[in-house]
């Protein structure tokens, strides 16, 4: 444990993130109605995916996420027995990661390349909410309600369109933009000599100052999350969701309802006591990208200049 | 003052990357393998002195499993008369006792699990461990170095190679006027790499490695300007934060080096060279005294470093070994002369160009990370490679050690041990394979016959459709292409599957001039045997096809010399012919031959397929229609009515 706060101490700071603000954003939503079911994070090596992610959990759960590698075996994901304990004639049970994420986000970083059988796991409980165990002697079931958030490089693979669909949101991800480049290398920079600072045992005012903001903004989104349910979704934005699931000819009726809780997750974020449309248009993108037709294959799971076209449009003619 | 542009580009970017632990992965290309142990030996002196606990080298080759490298229990009492320990190379333990350096002398040639280990661990802020009972988290600070061959770049995926920070050519460390390898490997280990230790088994000279503690002190801090210096000038097209933060990083370290206060565009400037970002040295620095001019590796200018005592004693820098010679004064890097008088120049570059792997052609498979697919169904043939273990709920190919090793947790529980081991069905544990490859398609592809023969492509794709949906693997052998090395030679080109980008570049080259057809089938001859014959994984059945007018103009022995004299007269057929009743004797391979009806010598394409026992196949030709086109021998027939030879 104490292992794992001197690593959190080295993340880079929530708050002093540069950009993304759409991956934060969909993580945002995904803590704030866990219902949506969580986040896929796409994009290429060293775009921050995995840095925000770890930083979001630091900031909000005051610990690094859960996390199944991907080498995992199947005895740490859905429990077992504490190998060193048994081998003592001691039964003693050791938790699986799944049971340990109940409540909270479990991080898949390289999802798309975890074993199959992890994902059969992963799909099943998803799924169902419930963890069945049944091995070596034990027999459980449990109900578990957790955030999955996965980032992956879409060059080494997709996934398969059942895991696909078990993320509410999906974020490109792509290289900061040509203003931000500067903020970037001059935060980082900054971070790597604050923490050689703090490695010293000295003050580095650069942390210090990002954590205060940090704690204030889990206050924001905690806020926010308390507020949800007072949240009304209003007749034109339900229509809306229909109408834009229908525009981008998605299958099923899904994706209606991750719109609906999406854009009320949005505009408790904001504040909002209602969900309209213009809250409806901001979250789209997330939740529309792998389900419009013909996502199913990851490479095709594309949000570009005709996709946006086509939204605007669809929003255009309410 | 410590002047970093006196001493070898190599050493002084070892230096910097012991003490900036973001730079402590290192791709090398065409490096020996004693070059690679070298390098790794020289950066572990270094990491000792910047600070790091016991440093130790370990190796990753192409046979560890993940159990190898992450762990798995050990039997009870082994080890110190503990109960249960786990022995495995990456562990948060391991981390806090040691600092690894890990030597990977081929990255093409990784295994999987190696390569899935790399992609968890190299360049990662956090790595967590959750297999067979084991949890833990922990900081990775490995030392990754790792061999490839320059031009097998595009066999590697970019998700692995982009976790390198440093690139270094072996080629460019030391360049020598002539391509003698042994030259430049002998000159490099013995004058920068240290091939004799000193009396305290040391390579690194001593004053060397204090001024890497000394850099450790320092803390040279960018300001705004020079970062936007960087944003602006050194960027390429492709942006990415990564590499501009690799730069500065080197910069920096460059920087703390020579004790700099600050960071100036001159250490940006000459991280981008060193990096192969820039062609040519550029900018200037202030500087307070002028240097000599003259040699490769020397600063021009002025310098704004402030001339300091750093500690108490003599700065003893310029008195550092460098190329055979004790330098006693200032002086720039000489080449040093040998008996045999080569020039070897130390060019400041670790690298011609910064990242190869943007220009290099795609040659890898589509999701050549992921671990190979397991069908459901049992199949009778487990022959593939082992990759690891899964669990299994039968006794096919069982994984003997980790069923046990299963089994033996359970023990206790079952009252088992002194009777004897208690096993159960949830105990067993199969071996997972690699992908194992029945059928070959073998293509002799001869492409001076193609000139006047449109179809080509046309008759061959029912072939190539086959193969794809036999899962073939291919074997394509080149006879007279345009981008041959050798023009009298043939050359092999394999993939995994039909689908791979290496085929599809085979199938488009350009044709060349000569035609070494007896070289080519001799080639195809000995990639059958080795198929057929050799190894775990060997194939069942090959398809030949071969696309040839059948007039080799180059003999076997002109092929197997590199060299040609006199005029050969038919002598390359003959040989082809000779090579091809040699094919004809092998068992378990079918071929046909796609004719591409040559306007002169017509009957040779037929006494080629009779030396073969192959069936015939016209290729249209510009002048035939359709319909005129002679088809004997349709691909489906092949497995069919005539059977597969030897069964």
């Amino acid at each position: 444990m104490e292992h794992e706060k001197q690593i959190t101490l080295t993340l880079l700071p929530y708050t002093r993130i540069v950009g993304q603000e759409k991956l934060k954003l969909a993580l945002e939503l995904a803590y704030i109605a866990p219902r949506i079911g969580g986040v896929l994070i796409s994009g290429k090596r060293g775009t921050a995916k995995s840095t925000t992610v770890r930083a979001f959990a630091n900031m909000m759960y005051k610990k690094l996420p859960v996390t199944i590698p991907i080498n995992a075996t199947e005895d740490r994901v859905v429990g077992g027995w504490d190998v060193h304990e048994l081998v003592s004639s001691k039964a003693k049970k050791q938790m699986g990661l799944l049971e340990q994420a109940n409540g909270q986000m479990i991080y898949i970083d390289e999802v798309n390349l975890l074993d199959d059988h992890i994902v059969n796991i992963l799909l099943d409980v998803t799924s169902t909410g419930k963890l069945v165990i049944q091995r070596e002697g034990l027999d459980e079931q449990l109900d578990i309600e957790m955030t999955l958030v996965g980032t992956m490089n879409p060059e080494e693979g997709g996934l398969r369109p059942q895991l696909l669909d078990r993320f509410g949101l999906m974020v490109g991800v792509e290289e900061v933009a040509e203003e931000e480049r500067f903020e970037v290398l001059q935060t980082v920079l900054d971070f790597d000599r604050a923490v050689r600072l703090e490695k010293k045992g000295e003050t580095a005012a650069f942390l210090q100052e990002a954590r205060k903001e940090a704690d204030g903004l889990r206050k924001e989104i905690e806020g926010a999350k308390g507020r949800l349910e007072q949240i009304q979704l209003c007749r034109e934005a339900a229509k809306m969701c229909i109408k834009l699931a229908q525009g981008f000819r998605v299958e099923g009726h899904r994706s209606d309802y991750l719109l609906a809780l999406a854009a009320s997750a949005y505009a408790a974020r904001r504040g909002d006591d209602k969900a309209e449309v213009e809250h409806v248009g901001e979250v789209a993108d997330l939740v529309l990208r792998h389900r419009q037709a013909g996502a199913q294959q990851l490479n095709y799971a594309q949000w570009g200049e005709q996709e946006q076209i086509k939204l605007v449009d669809l929003l255009d003619h309410v | 003052m410590f002047d970093f542009s006196k001493h070898h580009t190599l050493l002084t970017s070892l230096a910097c990357a012991a003490f900036t632990p973001e730079l402590r992965s290192i791709l090398v290309f065409d490096a020996p393998y004693e070059g690679l142990q070298r390098i790794a030996e020289i950066l572990g002196e270094m990491l000792t002195v910047a600070g790091e606990q016991k440093v130790r080298c370990y190796q990753l080759g192409n046979f560890e499993t993940d159990d190898d490298v992450w762990g798995e229990i050990s039997l009870p009492g082994s080890q110190n008369g503990r109960g249960t320990t786990f022995q495995r190379l990456f562990s948060a333990k391991r981390g806090a006792e040691e600092t690894q350096v890990i030597v990977v002398p081929d990255l093409t040639a990784l295994s999987l699990a190696g390569t899935r280990s790399l992609i968890v661990l190299c360049g990662a802020d956090v790595v967590h461990l959750e297999r067979n009972g084991q949890s833990e988290i922990w900081k990775p600070e490995q030392c990754w170095i790792a061999g490839c061959k320059s031009h097998e770049l595009g066999r590697v995926s970019p998700h692995l190679l982009e976790r390198f920070a440093l690139r270094l050519s072996w080629k460019e460390i030391a360049q020598v006027p002539t391509e003698a390898e042994e030259e430049r490997v002998l000159w490099l280990m013995e004058n920068v790499l240290h091939v004799k230790r000193d009396k305290e088994g040391k390579r690194v000279p001593k004053n060397y490695l204090k001024q890497i503690s000394r850099a450790m002190a320092y803390e040279s801090i960018p300001n705004r300007e020079v970062l936007r210096y960087v944003q602006e000038h050194q960027v390429n097209e492709q942006y990415s934060t990564r590499r501009a933060l690799t730069l500065v990083r080197f910069a920096l370290a460059l920087a703390r080096l020579e004790g700099a206060e600050r960071l100036d565009t001159f250490y940006i400037n000459e991280a981008a060279y060193r990096l192969g970002l820039e062609k040519q040295k550029s900018g200037e620095r202030e500087t307070t005294e002028q240097v000599e001019e003259g040699g490769a590796a020397q600063v021009n200018g002025k310098r704004n470093i402030e001339e300091k005592d750093v500690g108490s004693e003599k700065d003893t820098f310029d008195q550092v070994e460098v190329g055979g010679k004790l330098q006693g004064e200032m002086q720039e890097v000489q080449a040093p002369q040998t008996e045999q008088s080569a020039e070897f120049i130390d060019s400041g570059k670790l690298c011609d160009r910064a990242y190869p792997e943007d220009e290099a052609a795609i040659e890898r498979e589509m999701g050549s990370l992921k671990l190979p697919y397991t069908p459901t169904t049992p199949t009778r043939n487990r022959q593939g490679t082992i990759v690891g273990v899964e669990e299994s709920n039968n006794l096919n190919d069982l994984a003997l050690i980790s069923t046990i090793l299963a089994a033996l947790r359970m023990q206790k529980k079952r009252g088992g041990m002194e009777d004897g081991l208690i096993l159960e069905r949830s105990d067993l544990r199969s071996f997972r394979r690699g992908q194992v490859t029945e059928n070959i398609f073998l293509l002799v592809l001869d492409y001076t016959s193609l000139r006047e023969c449109p179809g080509w492509e046309e008759t061959l794709l029912p072939y190539l459709y086959d193969a794809y949906t036999q899962r073939a693997g291919i074997v394509i052998v080149k006879i007279g292409a345009q981008e041959s090395k050798s023009p009298l030679r043939a050359e092999v080109t394999r993939g995994r599957n039909i689908l791979e980008p290496t085929v599809e570049r085979a199938l488009t080259e350009k044709r060349g001039r000569a035609t070494p057809l007896a070289h080519g089938l001799s080639l195809a001859y000995e990639q059958i045997q080795r198929l057929l014959q050799h190894g775990r994984g060997r194939a069942q059945k090959v398809l030949m096809v071969v696309i040839s007018d059948g007039r080799g103009n180059v003999p076997l022995l002109a092929s197997v010399r590199g060299e040609i004299h006199g005029s050969v007269g038919n002598e390359g057929v003959e040989d082809a012919l000779r090579e091809a009743r040699r094919l004809r004797r092998l068992k378990h391979i079918q071929a046909v031959v796609l004719n591409p009806q040559p306007r002169y010598y017509t009957d040779l394409p037929e006494r080629l397929a009779e030396a073969l026992g192959a069936g015939i196949q016209a290729i249209a030709n510009a002048s035939e229609s359709l319909r005129e086109r002679k088809v004997y021998i349709q691909p489906g027939d092949l497995r069919t009515s005539q059977g597969w030879r030897g069964e």
